[in-house]
Order: C-alpha cells, then structure tokens, then sequence
C-alpha cells in the first residue's frame, strides 16, 4: 500500500526539493497542492495521511490550513516546512497542531531526522 | 512599466524561492531589532527599467515621504562555463516610509532628533536585513558571501516620486526582487530591494540552472 501524501507549498522547486527528501524506499502517491485553499481541498477529500505544508502562500496560507484541520478536526499529520525561522512561527504552528517544524531549504537528512524522531520511518 | 522577465518560469520560480528562504532568515534578526513579531510575505521578481526602479517598491505606493538605504555589493565568483569565472554587482537597497520609520524608533526607544540621528537608525535597520539575507542567498547560489562595503543613504524623507538610487547610476535594465516586511500589529511596511543589472543576468542565470538540475 502507497502512503498518500499531500505537498503543499506555492514554489515548483521547493515542491521538488520536498519530494526529493523523502526516504527512497518509501511507496508514495503524492498530490501536490500550489497554495493552502487546494491543499485544504485535498485533506478533507480524506485520502491525505501525511502533509508537508508551507506557510508564506497566496490564496490561503499555511496558519489557516492548520486552523481549519485543527476546527474540523481532519485526521493528518503535518510537518510544517518553512522559510519563516522566527522562534514565534514555530510556536505558532505547533499549537495549531503541526508535529513538526522544518527550516527551509529542505533536504533529505533534515526530513528524514524528523521522520526518524517521531517514529515515521 | 514592469518589462519582460530576462527568466524562464523555473529561474523565476527558483530565484523568489531562495529569496524567500533568504527573507526569513533575515526576518527573525529584524524580529529581535524591532521586538514583533515580522510578518512575510512573497517575494515577487521583476524587470524594470532603471529610471522605474520605484516601480518596483510596489508596496510603498501611495504612501507618504520616503527613506532608503543602499548597498553596493559583489558577488561571486559565479562559473559562467569553459573555466571561466565572473562575479556580480548588485545593490541591496532598504526603503522606508515615514511612519513605518517612527514606529521603529519608538520601538528601539531612540530619539530622532536629526537627520544624522535618523541616519543611524536606518543604517542600522538596513544591516540587521542585509547582512542576513544576503549571505542567505549567495550560500544557496553556491556562492562565497557577498563582500558589501558600508550602506549609504539613496534618499531621506522623499516623496516616493522623488526617491532617487545614486548606487545604481549607470545601470539602465535591471532584475528587482521586491522583500515586503510587516511588522504584526504596527503600521510598518518595509521594502527590501535586490537590485541587479542585466550585465549579472547571464551568470545568475546559470546559477540559476545549476540549482534546478
């Protein structure tokens, strides 16, 4: 069984660098999402186990995907991946329930660090 | 008038993606300066024309007078193919609006009493951008940080219609990527402009090309 995967961030090559990242042998079927509202969209169609979302998008930012996963309570994990370093975001997105904050720009020891840390892998 | 980009969609999309980390590592030092917190928003990439430049400070539009702060910088050595090396010169300039101005003063606790006193602050508050965001980017290019020599005033308490660039004379097209900082609850809105002439466009482009391999 693939694990279903949802990367979310309005960048082509961060999209990239982010599916990069993740561990080889993983069996993945990724959708990815160019801002918040379409990877809002893509969790409530309840086939997204994981989400590796940015926060500086248009349309709808990462604050908000959380916010709404967090109100209806969506069953997902994310990870937050993110350019924005202050001390206060990473706050932020944890009480809204990420599992993580990763800075960017991504790689594959940072993701799979994490991964590792939490069990994931 | 914005002109056409000198990019294809990739370099463009690469060149505000590194910008973008570039902007937030930044954006936390000018978080501890300023004591709020900073809110980002998306770099965006333009050409213009040199005479347009304040074109391109789109989020300071039709507001009152004013500051900006510039710096010369080299960067490089960038490999342009068959051995060769060249470096960069842009110029990193730092924008401010009156009030934005005040508030910052108000939060650092100084006293703008002169020019000279205002100077200071601006100097400072462009460093505590530049400094960061700079090496930022040229480490993700691949390339040794920037050398940048001292900031200098371009214009103080202008109207934007009159906000000149003495550090970019003699340029005439130029690549803008337009760094637009809030501070959360305040009403400071803050520019950082990178600006590079069409003679960097070659190199930065190949630099470009590498990180999308």
């Amino acid at each position: 069984m693939s694990i279903p995967l949802l990367i979310c961030d309005d960048s082509n090559m961060a999209r990239k660098q982010v599916a990069r990242s993740l561990p080889s042998d993983w069996d993945v079927d990724i959708t990815f999402a160019v801002n918040g509202a379409e990877g809002i969209e893509a969790v409530r169609a309840g086939k997204v186990e994981m989400v590796f979302l940015d926060l500086t998008m248009p349309v709808m930012d990462g604050y908000e995907v959380l916010e709404l996963i967090q109100q209806e309570r969506l069953k997902t994990i994310v990870i937050v991946i993110s350019g924005d370093i202050q001390p206060e975001a990473r706050e932020r997105v944890m009480k809204l329930g990420a599992l993580e904050f990763i800075k960017k720009p991504i790689n594959k020891e940072k993701l799979q660090g994490v991964l590792s840390d939490y069990g994931l892998l | 008038m914005s002109q056409p980009l000198p990019f294809t969609e990739d370099q463009r999309d690469c060149l505000q993606e590194i910008s973008n980390v570039a902007m937030g590592a930044a954006g936390e030092h000018l978080a501890s300066f300023s004591k709020v917190f900073v809110e980002l928003s998306i770099p965006v990439v333009r050409a213009n024309k040199a005479e347009d430049l304040v074109d391109a400070l789109v989020s300071l539009q039709g507001l009152e007078t004013v500051s900006g702060v510039a710096q010369r910088f080299e960067v490089g050595p960038f490999s342009v193919g068959g051995g060769e090396t060249s470096t960069i010169v842009g110029c990193a300039l730092v924008a401010i609006t009156e009030s934005s101005f005040r508030d910052l003063a108000q939060q650092r606790e100084v006293c703008i009493e002169s020019d000279a006193d205002a100077q200071k602050l601006l100097m400072q508050l462009a460093d505590t951008i530049t400094h960061v965001c700079l090496p930022m980017l040229t480490e993700q290019l691949g390339v040794a940080a920037p050398v940048m020599p001292t900031s200098e005033v371009a214009s103080l308490h202008v109207p934007l219609a009159e906000f000149k660039v003495p550090q970019i004379d003699g340029w005439s097209g130029l690549t803008t990527v337009e760094i637009n900082y809030h501070l959360e609850g305040h009403p400071f809105n803050c520019d950082l402009l990178l600006i590079l002439p069409d003679s960097a466009t070659a190199s930065l482009c190949k630099a470009l090309d590498a990180l999308l391999v």
